[in-house]
């Protein structure tokens, strides 16, 4: 059983139809990614997982029980760090994480949430009114909100926005570590999708309300043809495509005898994105 | 069906909102109530004659009590729900796995504690100024404290959920609670109406809430104990189905 399942997945805000017969499944312990250009209804369809928005057809699961007709246990279930940073401006980011995990019907554990602070770089700040935070570290709290009661699936919908670089590697780290140490199923959509191609094993695209493609990772990016780039003395760039079988360097060096550098450039999951989602 | 913990940590968040900020929402009530004693119980009161045998400075206290108590039962939800579609945290609710039931009494209970706090607070100080502290009746003193704080705290988390800005919020409070409460026969009898004003305040719910809660203190009533309380507690129902209805189908808060 998936522990995530979108199936004929359709919402319409009048005459907008945001989301267009989705369908796709997230495994067990898998890392997804759900790429895609603003306003192609990743947002929405996070909405419809987690109650915040009702579909209009179509039928979504999460392990096995449907969140319009079981909320109470795929809530549960489910961490959800939101696109847009909030926070309680009353209270301070222990007592938050408190709050939450009370929501979520669970006593408190210093030592969790403890762990979850430092994790994040937030201990520091921990007895801080949450108006005091800066964005990265909104950001960074938004993160320990959807931790903070331990969830078996973990969606994250632009999580690094405005979060600097040793940081978002950090929390690269600290994804991965949930994934294969705690087993925690995860759902990313992201927009740096050098992001999605170091930690999802599977992708799918989104457009339009559209699912372009949903595919293995590596698989997908071997489906794509290497470039060989050539450099000649005058500056000018040449850009051969590999055919079937690899490059035939003997052949391209007779054709372009004056180079003075060249390279291979791997398909990146950018490219097949951009080519995708082009209008 | 309730889950203590989450029912208990909704209530303490919508407690703990209002006492961060205490002197703003517990103490500032006192005040306000504080000033109406100063001046209709001290400056005026010795003018005017006594009612249904009761001084004037002592007969004002229940609906002074009422009218601040009430107000702060509103405001605690209405602000709270406002503040947080504002800021975004509005997910805060909607994202755990509340029950209808827990959504309901969370917001209410947060209501209710604020405005019992401020009319206990108001009982103590018209005390201090009247010399008299203790009701007639206790039970009935605080089941109508609860019925009426209840009714306003569950009306507020309504107007919370349906108003889209502060504006909003503010106007029902203003142009529909406000003149609800001063005609509410809190400053005088409804005998010393003409009869046609009678007749429209006695479709004022204030008016039963503060009858109620004036026979509790003082003993004296224009309507039988058993109407006001029978009253109240009906409107405290339909209010609680309303909110339940507004939490159970996402009304104004699901997109």
């Amino acid at each position: 059983m998936p522990t995530l399942k979108f199936k004929n997945v359709q919402k319409s805000f009048g005459d907008f139809q945001a989301l267009k017969n989705i369908s796709f499944e997230v495994k067990k312990g898998e890392f997804f990614a759900l790429l895609g250009p603003n306003g192609a209804g990743k947002t929405t369809l996070i909405n419809c997982l987690n109650g915040i928005s009702n579909r209009d057809s179509g039928e979504i699961w999460v392990n096995g029980k449907d969140p319009e007709k079981d909320p109470v246990f795929t809530k549960s279930a489910l961490g959800i760090v939101e696109q847009e940073i909030t926070a309680d401006p009353f209270f301070s980011p222990i007592e938050i994480l408190k709050i939450r995990r009370g929501l979520f019907g669970m006593r408190a554990d210093n030592a969790y949430l403890e762990w979850i602070l430092e994790k994040l770089h937030l201990t520091d700040k921990k007895n801080v009114k949450s108006r005091a935070l800066s964005g990265g570290m909104k950001r960074r709290l938004m993160i320990a909100k959807a931790l903070a009661h331990d969830p078996e699936i973990i969606i994250l919908d632009e999580p690094t926005a405005g979060v600097d670089i040793q940081l978002r590697q950090d929390l690269y780290k600290f994804l991965q570590e949930l994934r294969e140490k705690k087993g925690k199923t995860i759902l990313l959509t992201t927009h740096y999708l050098e992001e999605a191609e170091l930690l999802a094993s599977r992708v799918a695209i989104q457009k339009n309300g559209e699912i372009v493609i949903c595919e293995d990772t590596k698989k997908l990016l071997k489906s794509q043809k290497r470039i060989l780039e050539l450099k000649k003395f005058n500056g000018e760039t040449i850009e051969i495509e590999e055919s079937a079988d690899g490059f035939n360097l003997q052949k391209i060096v007779e054709k372009y005898p004056c180079v003075k550098d060249l390279k291979i450039k791997e398909p990146k999951l950018e490219d097949i994105f951009l080519k995708l989602t082009k209008k | 069906m309730i889950n203590l913990i989450r029912l208990k940590t909704l209530t303490w968040k919508e407690t703990h909102r209002f006492l961060k900020v205490w002197l703003q929402t517990v103490m500032s009530p006192v005040v306000i109530a504080i000033m109406y004693f100063a001046v209709f119980g001290g400056a005026l009161g010795s003018r005017i004659p006594e009612i249904a045998g009761v001084p004037y400075a002592i007969f004002i206290i229940p609906g002074l009590v009422l009218l601040q108590s009430t107000t702060n039962a509103f405001m605690n939800p209405s602000s709270s729900l406002i503040i947080s579609k504002y800021s975004g945290s509005i997910s805060d609710l909607l994202l755990p796995p509340l029950s209808t039931l827990e959504k309901v009494l969370g917001f209410a209970f947060g209501g209710i504690i604020r405005g019992m706090m401020v009319s206990i607070l108001i009982f103590i100080t018209a005390g201090v100024f009247t010399g008299k502290f203790f009701p007639d009746h206790w039970l009935g003193l605080f089941g109508m404290l609860f019925i009426a704080n209840g009714i306003f705290s569950l009306l507020g988390t309504l107007v919370g959920i349906w108003a889209k800005n502060f504006d909003q919020t503010a106007g029902f409070s203003t142009f529909v609670l406000t003149p609800m409460g001063f005609l509410g026969a809190i400053f005088y009898n409804l005998e010393m109406l003409p009869p046609m004003a009678q007749t429209i305040s006695k479709f004022n719910p204030f008016f039963y809430l503060a009858d109620g809660l004036r026979w509790s203190f003082l003993s004296v009533a224009e309507v039988a104990p058993l109407i006001s309380f029978g009253i109240s507690g009906g409107i405290l129902l339909v209010l609680f189905i309303l909110n339940y209805w507004a939490f159970a189908t996402g009304w104004r808060l699901k997109v």
